[in-house]
């Protein structure tokens, strides 16, 4: 039973833990939005964009002028939330690396910590 | 086939022992309190501090079994995921599709590998209970299974629950032993392999071995008969189960089927919506709970995924009858794109539903609708994400109308339809397609039509499936898979209203929620709920009703005198219907009945209404001589689309509609124009009609008699010859079709062509005696008054009444005229007050 626990552990139960890691960051992803943000980066915020066909000389700079707020704002929001994933990436994949080194030293961990612990019942 | 079943040499052997253990309860409860102890122990170091405790053996005491206890928990945890993941997750090494290609190889399989755990504990089981190693008896393996949940909702659904299963099994073999044979175990497990199959199941699970069972199994018979399911429908029973375990196990999070539904920022590319936002809602709040995976119509779905994938004019128009699940498929494609699932083209878009009574409220022209209408749509189209639902859309195309809210939008809507960024889903019912959307062709083209319509029974049961365990779940009930399809089944029969499964859903929610919590609802509860509903017998007669069905000719006589094989026609058709012994979607009976005039043709049909329908209104009467010209079909069935009066629909699709549960009377058929004759060729045989409309009119629940005074003289002749009845039948047939006055095709539809006699002076005599009770019995009641009629009076009255041409029709006419007239005398000279008895004699129709 112990042999077949252990077999598992190091092969089925890993694969497992790794694509749960994955699909959390995955998840992760998806609540910042990172591929939308990332391809309509340039794009006018909830595409606030007036033609300018037609129009004269000074209102097309009028509309140039406002065309271009409304990119530069999408911008800033986007930029802005690709920082926060980011940095909440950068925890998360410290964590993952936290439970991957746990999942692999586990059983060893909990060797020790019995043992250690007889040795100081017994000290 | 190299199978066979050896548990010693299984991998499942070790698992079992683990899973054996982990379902027993006090072992459960001790491993969750050491689990939680040894965590708890990490704070036992904060004793250290305390100063009371400052021996050291003492502190390096509660240091060591600190550590002891949290190593404990840590191992305790990792097995718990362990056992969580390949205990009671187990799955084989080899797909269980493989198996079937691993024989054909000639290998050889051992099925204990293939086996779920609770089906290798339940053999084990068995084999304990009595049975040898190699062979079991299937009643040992059925007392073993049926300690299993998943059993207990299995027998439950079959109307029985587990202990009563249990108990009865016992008597049986107590008083069956011999047909408690043994069976090979690999046999048993083996013959299981198709239905785990046929299930989608990764290993064979307890339900398929049951399943198996309930095919070999001497019990099993027995019950099924008893309970009046079909073996067939346990492998139903079982499908359930599995989509209800499904379903729930769906609910958790599983990293091979994530639902990314975009994140925060997926309308941050999408304009704004404020006039939409006004008329028009959300509709993916509502489908984030959506409760439901099974859609009745996937094919539909399908089509409308592809119609939407299109460059442009990416329009639908879903047509069907209210009740079919348009929406739900609307729905349905909602959940999808929510959950990313519709592809990469749907992604994140929404769907929002414009509300129309919104959009008109308030408003004070049309000019002021189209207005709004055309805000919403402009913003529609300017936001990229949007897929506008329109739902019965022919309340905007219902120009030249009148009438408040009676708008004509299809010229807005026309670019809109058009434009590739706007995306519109639409329903509509199928009278709303021919008479407001197919006309203005222009806008009808821009849509793509996707007709939905009604599934079939067995989706329908897929469907009840799915709403059955919330509805048990929240009213605390139990529904047994017989319930459910007699609910299919009666839904479709009696309910008109709606289309399936809208009406089967809104029956199973009328039964749950009327019967009280901790009840089993079988079919017997269904059939009774409808009859009280509807008014009519629908399950099986009762043992009053039945002794009425069969002294059926006896009660129709009281009514109807003489015409023996008119009654016995009508009798023999009515016991069909009420035996169940015909099933088919045709009328209940139709019959022809032919006779002069008077002789008791339209006495027959108020009996039968009553006796059938519980009272004389329940008849539709159509006098056909007003149907002689070639545009009377359009007053019978409807006016085509488009044609003034076409909204009407017709004279006698309506009425049916209305009452379904009618007899219907076409008098004087004969004198109908011929196209309305070829209508009934079609009612007589299929039990509907489609209306100008398009709707489908059903008839199986109504008796329909037509009367002719057709080949009345050759029914007068033939009697003078004394012909027997068969012979007077087949010789009025001949004549009815010689004549050119019925075609064959047409009288061969009929249940049965009756020819009714003309009356015998004895029958018109017994006639005369019943008009005379029933005004006897009126005057006692009113004025208080007895009176007594001599023989020798009746007799003379009916002399007096009898007309040769018009048969006994001027009966009713000469007691009016003789005996009222005689009372109104008596009343006004004094002779007649309450509580006096008067004799009327032949003498007072003399005296008149």
């Amino acid at each position: 039973m112990l042999v077949e626990y252990i077999t598992w552990w190091y092969s089925q139960g890993l694969l497992k833990l790794f694509k749960y890691l994955k699909a959390f960051i995955v998840i992760l992803a998806n609540v910042f939005s990172v591929r939308m943000a990332v391809t309509t980066f340039f794009a006018p915020w909830k595409r606030d964009n007036t033609p300018t066909k037609g129009q004269p000389l000074d209102v097309k700079f009028k509309i140039w002028g406002f065309n271009l707020i409304a990119r530069g704002f999408g911008m800033v929001i986007k930029f802005f939330v690709l920082v926060v994933f980011l940095l909440v990436f950068v925890i998360l994949l410290a964590l993952e690396v936290a439970v991957s080194l746990l999942w692999l030293f586990l059983p060893f961990l909990v060797a020790e910590i019995f043992l250690l612990g007889i040795f100081y019942l017994q000290s | 086939m190299e199978l066979y079943f050896n548990n010693k040499k299984s991998v499942n052997k070790r698992k079992v022992l683990l899973y054996d253990l982990g379902k027993n309860k006090p072992l459960r409860f001790c491993y969750v309190l050491l689990l939680a102890l040894g965590f708890l122990a990490v704070v036992i170091p904060i004793l250290y501090f305390l100063p009371f405790i400052s021996w050291p053996f003492l502190q390096s005491w509660l240091v060591g079994m600190a550590l002891v206890l949290f190593a404990c928990s840590l191992g305790l945890l990792s097995f718990w995921i362990y056992y969580q993941s390949d205990i009671t997750g187990h799955q084989p090494r080899t797909p269980l599709l493989k198996v079937e290609r691993l024989l054909r190889q000639g290998k050889k399989i051992n099925l204990a590998d293939f086996v779920s755990l609770p089906v290798f504990l339940a053999i084990k089981k068995a084999t304990k209970l009595g049975s040898s190693p190699s062979k079991i008896k299937s009643s040992d393996l059925i007392r073993a299974l049926l300690d299993n949940d998943r059993i207990g909702f299995i027998t439950l659904h079959m109307g029985i629950p587990p202990q009563d299963f249990r108990s009865n099994l016992d008597k049986f073999y107590q008083n069956h032993q011999s047909d408690d044979t043994e069976h090979e175990l690999a046999e048993v497990v083996g013959s299981a392999l198709p239905v785990a199959l046929a299930e989608g199941h990764s290993m064979i699970e307890v339900g398929d071995i049951f399943v198996n069972l309930s095919q070999v199994d001497a019990f099993f018979h027995e019950l099924a008969f008893f309970l009046d399911i079909k073996l067939a429908d346990v492998a139903n029973i079982v499908n359930w189960e599995t989509t209800v375990r499904r379903k729930r196990e769906n609910l958790k999070f599983n990293p091979d089927r994530m639902k990314l539904t975009g994140g925060i920022g997926k309308e941050w590319d999408c304009g704004y919506t404020i006039a939409l936002s006004r008329f028009a809602y959300d509709l993916t709040p509502a489908v984030a709970n959506l409760p439901f995976e099974y859609i009745a119509h996937p094919s539909e779905l399908t089509a409308m995924e592809k119609a939407l994938a299109k460059s442009a004019q990416h329009n639908i128009l879903l047509v069907g009858e209210p009740g079919v699940g348009k929406e739900t498929l609307v729905y349905f494609l909602a959940q999808k794109m929510r959950e990313g699932r519709a592809g990469q083209h749907f992604a994140h878009r929404k769907i929002m539903k414009l509300d129309i009574d919104h959009l008109l409220a308030g408003a004070e022209s049309s000019g002021e609708i189209i207005e709004r209408l055309a805000a919403a749509l402009q913003d529609a189209a300017r936001a990229g994400n949007i897929i506008l639902y329109i739902d019965n859309i022919q309340a905007l195309f219902a120009g030249g109308q009148q009438g408040v809210g009676m708008i004509d939008a299809s010229q807005v809507l026309i670019p809109f339809l058009e434009s590739p960024e706007l995306y519109i889903i639409a329903t509509t019912t199928r009278a709303g397609w021919h008479q407001n959307i197919e006309p203005r062709k222009v806008a009808a083209e821009k849509f793509e039509k996707i007709e939905v319509a009604e599934p079939e029974s067995e989706q329908i049961m897929n469907v009840l499936e799915e709403y059955a365990p919330l509805m048990e779940n929240k009213l605390h009930t139990l529904l047994s898979y017989k319930a459910l399809q007699t609910i299919v089944e009666l839904a479709d029969r009696y309910m008109y209203d709606k289309a399936s499964p809208e009406k089967a859903i809104n029956l199973l929610e009328e039964i749950v929620t009327q019967s009280s919590p901790g009840v089993m609802i079988s079919d017997k509860e269904v059939m009774a709920y409808l009859e009280q509903k509807l008014g009519i017998p629908v399950g099986e007669a009762g043992e009053q009703e039945k002794e009425k069905l069969l002294r059926l000719e006896e009660v129709l006589h009281q009514r109807v005198i003489g015409q023996d094989e008119a009654v016995k026609a009508v009798a023999n058709a009515l016991r069909r219907a009420r035996a169940g012994v015909e099933k088919s979607q045709k009328p209940i009976g139709s019959f022809l009945f032919l006779g002069p005039t008077g002789v008791g043709k339209t006495e027959t049909c108020k009996a039968l209404a009553e006796v059938y329908f519980s009272s004389e209104d329940k008849i539709i009467r159509f006098d056909m001589s007003e149907y002689q010209d070639t545009a009377s079909i359009h007053r019978f069935i409807g006016a085509p689309p488009g044609s003034e009066g076409a909204q009407a629909g017709g004279e006698l699709t309506n009425a049916v509609k209305d009452n379904p549960f009618s007899l219907i009377l076409f008098d004087e058929l004969e004198k109908a124009h011929p196209n309305i004759l070829n209508l009934f060729l079609q009612l007589l045989d299929e039990g509907w009609l489609t209306d100008s409309l398009g709707r489908k009119v059903r008839f199986s629940n109504s008796i329909i008699i037509a009367t002719s005074n057709a080949g009345s003289e050759f029914i007068r002749n033939a009697i003078k010859q004394k012909l027997s009845a068969e012979s007077l039948k087949q010789k009025l047939l001949d004549y009815l079709q010689s004549e050119g006055l019925f075609r064959p095709e047409f009288i061969n539809r009929f249940t049965e062509v009756v020819s009714f006699h003309p009356l015998a002076p004895a029958d018109v005599e017994k006639i005369s005696s019943l008009l005379l009770n029933k005004f006897i019995a009126h005057i006692r009641e009113e004025k208080g008054i007895e009176i007594n009629v001599t023989p020798a009076a009746v007799s003379k009255l009916a002399e007096l009444g009898y007309d040769p041409l018009l048969g006994a029709r001027p009966i009713q006419r000469t007691i009016q005229k003789k005996v009222e007239d005689w009372l109104a005398k008596k009343v006004l000279a004094g002779e007649a007050e309450r509580g006096s008895e008067l004799i009327f004699d032949v003498t007072d129709l003399i005296e008149d």
